[in-house]
């Protein structure tokens, strides 16, 4: 009779101990983001955290320069994250260097954000997805083209060769907006890249572009490119330029239209990718690199004015900083 | 006898703190096209007896309503409706009607609103991640996958990098979408209206002052919340 009595009280205590195992897993997975320190990348922390808040627990590693593949997998090793969000690309490079040292693990799926070139640099990251962090040319032009009183018809580039895919895909994308892209390739190796720029520049004028779109490559923008080539050049070309660096729009007369990406936004539409995988049972559905959506908008009126290119006034308070000196 | 007086006085005052500097903010949370700032610029310029703080973000507003409760809100009616502690006291007016209908925007192609099941659909977040889900999926009628943007003009985006099938839009604001781009949009008219937005108060009589401020905003910053005029309750 006790014997009888016992076993259903066992049963009581496993099926207990059963619910008590999958409990917190019903109620929050466990996400390790790895980030470098930075406002830029503590936004887009935020974005993720706040929009999962009380489905996911996320834990934060800083990454700094001194940082190694071995401490990332230490962290890994000691937490088990059902997922990871890796920012920026030193953290992409490290994770990649964990998974080549341990190529017999299980990796969980990672999403990668505020990271240039991720196309490239996610390529042969096991299980990962991601959002690009250039804001596609399209982006900044159509909102360029409703402030402007004006259609934008052909929009000029100049770019490097190892850019040469993301310009087409680009033009493409472009091109469904009836906006024309019109590139100019410099030359592979140069010696004077300034003179390049500015032969680019000329031709383009020649072209007859209604605006400029001046891409983020550091070997074209720089403080020697900008006073001998950009500047001098732009001089002669009155329309409105649009860069992706605010103090290209701030500290130097060069942009009148500045679009960075909105970090907070980023980390919520991260969350589409991670609401799918909630959903999926942490299973990435797609490897696919998404497009950013979300932008901040700087305009300089100055530079609008100086250059007589005329906007809608109505039309500033969609945008986040408006400069008017 | 005078310090019990002191200390009554006190204590009176500590009691009216608290409902002193909450009978100062209103909380704004609706879709803009604006930024928050401007809106909020242009509000407080307008009612001088009360603070309006403007929200962009879903989660910015709903942790400062759980962190510092407002004496009001100016919201679209299916948020107003989630906050029992605030009474409607105006609802804003649009075409005659205090609601109104929207569309599933789309490219090339019409939606199809009886084959919405596990479609993508990009929606203004009004509420959060979960629910979201539920209020699009029941306006819908359809268990649809939901991408919230943060700010109006992130709608287009998700169509044009075919983040979403459709998005889901106030039909008023179709023509001003279609206005900003060259994609071929079409819109799916939805048989279920949702209200303006409206103003609720935590005071049952709020001050003739604060009345007349509201219903008298400028035709500017109606514009800007997306109505015409308000109605009394």
């Amino acid at each position: 009779m006790e014997r009888i009595i016992k076993t259903p009280k066992l049963m009581c205590i496993l099926s207990l101990l059963l619910v008590c195992t999958w409990l917190p897993r019903a109620i929050a997975y466990e996400a390790l983001i790895l980030m470098p320190e930075g406002i830029h990348f503590e936004n887009t922390a935020r974005g993720i955290t706040e929009d999962l808040e009380g489905e996911v627990t996320f834990h934060k590693m800083l990454v700094g320069n001194k940082s190694t593949s071995k401490d990332i997998s230490k962290k890994i090793k000691a937490l088990k994250p059902d997922f990871l969000v890796l920012m920026g690309n030193r953290v992409v490079k490290l994770y990649k260097g964990y998974q080549d040292a341990n190529p017999k693990a299980k990796f969980p799926p990672s999403i990668a954000l505020a990271a240039l070139g991720l196309d490239t640099i996610l390529k042969d990251v096991v299980n990962s997805s991601g959002i690009r962090y250039e804001i596609p040319a399209v982006t900044s032009l159509i909102n360029l083209r409703q402030l402007m009183k004006k259609d934008l018809k052909r929009v000029g580039v100049i770019y490097r060769p190892w850019m040469k895919a993301s310009i087409m895909e680009n033009a493409a994308l472009c091109q469904r907006e009836i906006i024309e892209l019109v590139g100019y390739e410099l030359p592979a190796e140069s010696k004077n890249i300034s003179k390049e720029i500015t032969k680019g520049l000329k031709k383009l004028r020649s072209s007859k572009i209604d605006a400029l779109w001046v891409v983020n490559d550091s070997a074209l923008i720089n403080r020697k490119t900008i006073t001998k080539a950009w500047l001098p050049g732009l001089k002669k070309m009155k329309v409105p330029v649009i860069v992706g660096v605010e103090a290209l729009a701030t500290n130097v007369p060069l942009g009148s239209l500045a679009v960075t990406p909105d970090h907070y936004a980023l980390g919520v539409q991260a969350g589409y990718i991670i609401g799918d995988l909630i959903d999926a049972d942490m299973v990435l559905e797609s490897n696919e690199i998404l497009q950013p959506l979300s932008i901040k908008k700087l305009v300089n009126i100055t530079i609008l004015k100086r250059n007589k290119i005329s906007y809608r006034k109505e039309l500033l308070s969609s945008f986040d900083t408006v400069i008017e000196k | 006898m005078r310090d019990r007086m002191n200390i009554f006085c006190l204590f009176i005052l500590l009691c009216l703190a608290p409902s002193l500097s909450q009978a100062r903010t209103i909380y704004v949370f609706s879709p803009l096209d604006a930024r928050a700032n401007v809106v909020q610029d242009k509000l407080n310029a307008k009612c001088s007896d009360v603070d309006f703080v403007v929200f962009g973000r879903f989660k910015d507003f709903e942790a400062q309503m759980k962190a510092q409760p407002p004496y009001g809100i100016l919201a679209l009616q299916p948020i107003v409706e989630k906050k029992s502690d605030f009474k409607p006291i105006f609802l804003g007016v649009k075409g005659g009607e205090t609601v109104e209908t929207y569309v599933l925007v789309s490219v090339d192609t019409p939606v199809d609103i009886k084959k919405l099941d596990g479609s993508k659909v990009g929606a203004f977040d009004l509420l959060g991640r979960k629910e979201m889900k539920e209020f699009i999926s029941s306006q819908l009628n359809a268990e649809v996958n939901v991408r919230r943007v943060t700010k109006n003009e992130d709608l287009l985006p998700l169509l044009s990098f075919n983040s979403v099938e459709s998005i889901f839009l106030p039909s008023s604001l179709f023509d001003k979408m279609k206005a900003t781009t060259n994609l071929n949009l079409v819109s799916t008219p939805l048989e279920n209206k949702i209200g303006l937005i409206s103003a609720a108060l935590s005071d049952a009589s709020p001050s003739e002052s604060l009345k007349s401020c509201i219903s008298e905003f400028s035709n500017e910053i109606n514009n800007m919340l997306g109505v015409e005029k308000w109605k009394e309750l």
